[in-house]
């Protein structure tokens, strides 16, 4: 597994497949890479991508403050991204800047008290493509916030954007998603889907019709919503069953 | 044709009693009553509109149904204030007219939690396998069913089977099945019928509730009792022949008989 260990003070990794350099993160070779905050902090970090690149990240228990880029220039990027944190203010910057570019960026949380993203992808080239997807649990009296900005500038014929965003409310949480798309021209592809709202009562009496409790089926739909479609490895995957296992139990 | 005096002689399993159900303050079932005997097979019969799978759902006991008066005992338990879970696993079975798609969730995970559910200990990966082998094999489902996201993209024929499979793992006494055959074309209500009758060989104190509109699935399900249902109540009760009848002639003479007129109605 290519690691990059995050702290306040340094990006760590050992791999020689990537330059670490004043907080821009380059990648040699295309792969699989695996990031994780492992402290409280504010982080402003640049990933240069122009080869095929996957990060998975994650943090837990922390209190964040992130504004990071990730300049794809001639690659692919597809973030899968998992937190569970105490606080976060988050700014991401995603820049395509040549034709055909890519990035799919998944991201899941379980937010607990106050939650702050913004999302923005730049749409610079022609035939560029931003897949934005955003999977959280809201829980208690928590506040988390979206706002998502997709922006298509002149000229960038045939670019295909995608959002979709989803709050499950799990108490009486202030959410919000702002899903904006300012598009430059009219030969692009644009979708975008924001939900805010409880697990369907109909999905839950159906599993519950089935001998499975209410907290087991609450463990089921949040688990299925949450690793749906999030191509992470076993360790991460285990980790975000425990921590389900842990608020559910 | 006509109205049957039914004498029950074995002990009940449901008991119904002067049950009054409301959904968004309309009057759905009107002090019902039904006594199920223990191995007994009842069919429910009716138009469109009429309370039967108002009826399913109150005894899953579905919130969204609100009981005003009357009783439902189960082995001479009122389950009225108890959770669906519990009912579930008191051996209450409901396969649904329209199974829920819910994205996400494997059809491997969730039986396995509800078999872990019935029986109360997890139950072991490999004995899972070969338990839902076994089982998917008789319905001739695809194999890979299992490890789908629960109904997503299956047939309504698979969505079907797959209630039937539920029900061949969580051995429940007591099954519902509503309108179970509808959506199915006629080699899949073959199997999914047979696999019930035959469990019910398999189970003779198995009770069986079938809401239905056609009496194809009664070839294979032979029933004790029909019942026709409309006005929230039961108004003719006779065996396997008055499904026939009404397969042949429709209900208008038994609603006729019993001065009602219903209101045109497509859904329930």
């Amino acid at each position: 597994m290519n690691k990059i260990l995050v702290s306040r003070n340094k990006i760590e990794c050992d791999i020689d497949s990537i330059i670490c350099k004043d907080n821009v993160v380059t990648f040699r070779n295309s792969g699989e890479y695996v990031l994780e905050y492992t402290e409280s902090g504010e982080y402003n970090i640049t990933f240069n991508i122009n080869k095929n690149i996957k990060i998975i990240e994650s943090s837990f228990d922390n209190d964040l403050i992130i504004n990071n880029n990730y300049i794809i220039d001639n690659g692919s990027l597809n973030v899968v991204k998992f937190y569970n944190n105490q606080s976060v203010n988050e700014i991401i910057n995603i820049d395509l800047l040549k034709d055909g570019d890519k990035v799919d960026y998944c991201f899941a949380n379980i937010c607990k008290y106050e939650e702050r993203y913004s999302i923005n992808i730049n749409h610079k080239c022609k035939k560029t493509i931003s897949n934005i997807t955003n999977k959280s649990i809201a829980l208690g009296n928590s506040i988390l916030k979206f706002i998502i900005n997709s922006n298509v500038y002149k000229d960038c014929i045939k670019s295909v954007l995608d959002q979709n965003t989803r709050i499950v409310t799990m108490g009486e949480c202030d959410a919000s998603i702002s899903p904006n798309m300012f598009i430059d021209l009219d030969d692009v592809e644009a979708r975008h889907g924001s939900v805010i709202g409880a697990f369907k009562e109909d999905q839950v009496f159906y599993l519950m019709s089935k001998g499975i409790s209410y907290s087991d089926t609450l463990k089921l739909l949040i688990k299925g919503y949450i690793l749906a479609n999030m191509s992470v490895h076993f360790e991460l995957r285990k980790k975000i069953i425990e921590i389900i296992d842990m608020y559910w139990r | 044709m006509g109205f049957s005096v039914i004498i029950y002689v074995g002990d009940i399993m449901l008991s119904i009693k002067n049950l009054s159900v409301k959904v968004e303050e309309k009057n759905v079932l009107n002090n019902f009553n039904l006594d199920i005997e223990d191995g007994s097979i009842h069919v429910i019969m009716g138009p469109n509109g009429v309370g039967k799978s108002t009826l399913s759902r109150v005894i899953m006991g579905d919130n969204n149904y609100k009981v005003t008066n009357g009783e439902i005992l189960f082995n001479g338990e009122d389950i009225k204030n108890m959770s669906v879970d519990a009912r579930s696993r008191l051996g209450i079975f409901l396969a649904m007219q329209y199974p829920l798609e819910i994205d996400g969730v494997s059809n491997q995970d969730f039986l396995r939690t509800a078999i872990s559910s019935h029986e109360g200990k997890r139950v072991g990966l490999y004995d899972f396998i070969k338990r839902c082998e076994a089982a998917s094999e008789d319905l001739k489902m695809d194999k890979n069913l299992i490890h789908r996201s629960l109904n997503v993209g299956f047939s309504g024929g698979e969505k079907k089977k797959n209630e039937v499979l539920q029900l061949k793992l969580l051995k429940p006494s007591f099954i519902i099945l509503d309108e179970l055959d509808s959506g199915l074309d006629v080699d899949s209500l073959k199997i999914v019928a047979t696999n019930i009758a035959k469990y019910k060989k398999d189970n003779p104190n198995t009770s069986i509730l079938i809401i239905t509109h056609l009496s194809k699935i009664l070839d294979y399900i032979k029933p004790d009792y029909v019942h026709v249902v409309a006005n929230g109540k039961i108004i003719a009760t006779g065996d396997y022949s008055l499904s026939q009848e009404i397969e042949k002639n429709g209900y208008s003479e038994y609603l006729a008989k019993s001065n009602i007129i219903l209101e045109d109605k497509n859904n329930e």
